[in-house]
């Protein structure tokens, strides 16, 4: 086993550590340790010293790591020989996973920082500590695993660790109702995402027997035969597609995409901190990362050609995407609870990074993954500290909270400028990248439709700059809204206040900074340049001669090779036009979002956003409603469900279980005649000879009667027998 | 008047052998008994007598002799019996062989 990969999993194992002190300490002890808080923050504190040593040593100097680790062991085989399914353990460590592993276990480590003080008063402290723990390993599980099943296994795993988390004020309905609902709305997803699987396992095996087929790997090798014409998807052309789209619907949960998206705002019944780690850092961009790893399979046939803009599931990809961006961007506009205002926002990024997944670059939805994972925490974390301070989500209870928390106010503000697309920030490098590959994805196309992705996102832009500087306004600026809470609000301690500056800091230097040393980290390209699917699918494929000649179509900055196709040539053309204009347009969508929120929020406070005015005032309303998707699911959907449950337990009743019924009756009959049959005849038999052998015993003890005249007499019988028969035999 | 032959001699040594046989067999008292014990041995000696008369004409007296010994046995063995048909009788009060059965419990 390679060093790294020890390394690797040593830093997943770690949290697993703290989880099951904490757990064996409840068994035997019967209640959590005291100290649990300590066990997890040391051990998630291990995990993030060795995530930033990897960081440091492999993926920071040169151009990161030449080729990523790899190593696998069987997990177990079903069935046997040449027809066996086989689940291996495969580990695989690559730039991507370092710099995940990085986002989560800083996130982590802050926000386990953070609980301390936060939840410190809170009934199961001990408790919250140990689902902490049980998630950043599942999450580092999940991030390290280069296996389709086993990322499902630890998929599963952080869904289940998010239900305990969101509902972990479980007295509160709310907070028990908000958790079934993500439970539930995220098994649709997975049920899809099984689905997909499995047809990837059988149509694989069906032509690589006895291999470990689900592996990255070989799922990426089976594209690029795709591509040339020859392997296992032969005669499944439509199953790529399908396949595609089925693991894309676990994303779709997962990431909270419209339009399964309505778990995510009602998870913000869990804690604050939950809100950061979970449902902003890491656990809702697991769906982005998954569709990111399984790129290949989204883009198809063309994958190695770098011909694969018309592929169906990226168009999926990337309408989804865009479509959330933009709905969640809108509903955010009118969001009063603080947590809401930045859970649809979180909504809205996700759609962000999803889209670019879909007008196909991989390396900027994964940049803007990585950026947003800071601001966003920072984000959650920040509010978390305002809720703490006046005990209250609703923004009408805030306002003019600057002078009273002036390092929360200032953190939120740098990030707010990151979310944005502020210059100088992290956020603008990423969402400059998203939209200038749908940019460019809509120049290639040379249509209307083609454009559609960008313009969703383009009108996401101005959305996301004005909504939350809204929620900074007023939070923030203006007159208190409730002066008593006002008068009582104060800042955060520094345990809390310290992970928002780290968070605030990263905020600003994740994109990239100018370093002195020849370090490329001036530009998003030191991301890029480690994080594409070209450099990672490409060096994981050494052997394979289909990704030798691989074009490099997505760093969407760079030259193309030579002697690249014309579709790549083209595109780079198109990336290297729209990339002036998409910039400008990106200051533009800053500078006109935050003067608005200024105009409206600052200069008047309208906190009811477009009131009075007839024809917004009706828009205001579906946007209230969240445009009836929440409405739809449970006027329409539910109740059909149910009405198909009526039926169907009519159908149990009636026809299922009159069978049942009948076959039972019949039963019954065939029984009581076979007990019958036991009583008399085989009893009978039982019974008979045992009673016939009494009679013979009885009889016979009838002649041993312990007289010696009648025994002399019966063998004078004898004789007398002997005597007649050797008379009559001569 | 036929003479008398070998045959006749087995015959009667026959009947006595049946007789006490019967009487073995049938009589509870075991004074009895002993009697059809004794008839039984006496058929026994009369076919010694009787084959020694007939099938060794040189005279020999294998036959005789074992028939003394016989009787001598015989004499032995009622002494014997009777005295222990004394001690019964003064154990048991009775000499029927069905009563003496203390053995088989």
């Amino acid at each position: 086993m390679p060093d790294t990969i020890k390394i690797a999993l040593l830093i997943v194992v770690l949290p697993l550590a703290a989880w099951v002190l904490g757990f064996a300490h409840a068994a035997f002890r019967r209640r959590l340790p005291a100290c649990q808080d300590w066990i997890s923050t040391v051990a998630v504190g291990g995990s993030m010293a060795l995530s930033l040593w990897l960081f440091f040593t492999k993926v920071l100097p040169g151009g990161g790591m030449a080729a990523p680790e790899v190593w696998s062991c069987r997990w177990f085989a079903i069935g046997s020989g040449a027809n066996a399914f086989i689940l291996n353990f495969d580990v695989m460590v690559d730039n991507l996973t370092i710099l995940m592993n990085c986002v989560v276990t800083i996130v982590a480590f802050l926000v386990h920082v953070y609980s301390r003080s936060y939840m410190h008063d809170e009934d199961r402290y001990p408790r919250f500590f140990l689902h902490l723990s049980l998630f950043t390993f599942s999450m580092l599980g999940l991030l390290v695993t280069s296996n389709l099943m086993m990322l499902f296994i630890f998929w599963e795993l952080v869904g289940v660790c998010s239900y305990f988390l969101i509902g972990f004020f479980f007295l509160k309905k709310s907070a028990g109702d908000a958790s079934k609902k993500a439970f539930v709305v995220n098994r649709i997803g997975d049920a899809f995402f099984m689905a997909g699987i499995f047809m990837i396992g059988g149509i694989l095996s069906k032509q690589w027997p006895g291999e470990g087929v689900l592996s990255f790997q070989r799922i990426w090798e089976s594209i690029a035969l795709l591509g040339q014409g020859t392997g296992p998807w032969i005669g499944h052309e439509t199953e790529v597609a399908l396949a595609g789209v089925f693991i894309f619907m676990g994303c779709v949960t997962k990431s909270a995409q419209f339009p399964l998206h309505v778990w995510l705002p009602d998870a913000m019944e869990g804690p604050t901190p939950v809100s950061a780690l979970i449902h902003a850092a890491t656990m809702v961009a697991a769906g982005v990362y998954m569709v990111a790893r399984m790129f290949p399979l989204m883009a198809g046939k063309g994958y190695t050609s770098g011909e694969f803009f018309d592929s169906p599931a990226l168009w999926v990809i990337a309408i989804t995407g865009g479509i959330t961006a933009l709905m969640s961007g809108t509903i955010a506009l009118v969001q009063s609870d603080l947590k809401k205002g930045l859970a649809y926002s979180t909504c809205s990024q996700l759609g962000y990074m999803v889209m670019a997944l879909g007008v196909g670059s991989m390396g900027a939805g994964l940049f803007h993954l990585f950026t947003h994972a800071f601001f966003k925490a920072c984000l959650f974390l920040g509010s978390g500290s305002v809720i703490h301070a006046v005990h209250s989500q609703e923004m009408k209870d805030m306002g003019g909270l600057k002078k009273k928390m002036p390092l929360t106010y200032a953190t939120f503000l740098v990030s707010c400028l990151a979310i944005a697309g502020t210059p100088l920030f992290s956020g603008f490098l990423s969402k400059e990248a998203v939209l200038g590959q749908a940019a460019a994805f809509g120049a290639h196309h040379q249509g209307v439709l083609g454009w559609i992705p960008f313009a969703l996102a383009a009108a996401t832009a101005f959305l996301t700059a004005f909504y939350m500087f809204r929620l900074l306004f007023l939070t923030f600026h203006g007159k208190p809204g409730n002066q008593h809470k006002f008068d009582h609000a104060h800042e955060s301690p520094f345990a809390m206040s310290m992970p928002l500056v780290v968070l605030a800091i990263l905020a600003v230097i994740a994109g990239g900074i100018a370093l002195p040393g020849g370090l490329d980290l001036g530009t998003g390209h030191w991301f890029q340049d480690r994080v594409n699917d070209k450099v990672l699918v490409q060096q994981a494929m050494p052997e394979s001669a289909a990704f030798k000649d691989m074009q490099a179509h997505m760093v969407h900055l760079h030259e193309p090779a030579h002697g690249a196709n014309a579709a790549i040539a083209s595109f780079h053309e198109h990336a290297h036009h729209v990339h002036a204009p998409v910039m400008y347009m990106s200051l533009a969508a800053v500078i006109i979002g935050i003067g608005g929120a200024w105009l409206l929020f600052v200069r008047r406070r309208h906190i009811d956003l477009v009131g009075g005015i007839p024809p917004l005032a009706r828009y205001r309303e579906v946007l209230r409603n969240l445009y009836y998707v929440d409405w739809f699911y449970c006027q329409r959907v539910v109740p059909t469900g149910k009405d198909i449950a009526d039926l169907a337990k009519a159908f149990d009743k009636h026809v299922v279980d009159a069978i049942v019924n009948a076959v039972a009756r019949g039963g019954a009959h065939v029984a009581w005649f076979a007990g019958r049959v036991d009583a008399i005849v085989v009893d009978g038999a039982v019974n008979g000879s045992g009673a016939s052998m009494m009679a013979l015993g009885r009889f016979c003890r009838g002649f041993v009667n312990g007289r010696i005249q009648d025994y002399v007499k019966y063998t004078v019988w004898g004789l007398g027998l002997l005597l007649i028969w050797a008379v009559l035999a001569h | 008047m036929p003479e008398i032959g070998l045959n006749h001699f087995l015959i009667v040594s026959a009947l006595l052998f049946s007789a006490g046989i019967g009487v073995v067999i049938s009589r509870k008292n075991a004074i009895a008994v002993l009697c059809g014990v004794e008839l039984i041995l006496n058929a026994a000696a009369l076919n010694f007598v009787a084959f020694n008369r007939y099938s060794t004409p040189d005279a020999r007296l294998d036959g005789q002799i074992f028939t003394i010994f016989i009787i001598i046995l015989a004499a032995a063995e009622a002494a014997v019996a009777l005295a222990i048909l004394l001690n019964l009788f003064q154990q048991t009060n009775t000499v029927d062989v069905d009563e003496a059965d203390t053995m088989k419990e």
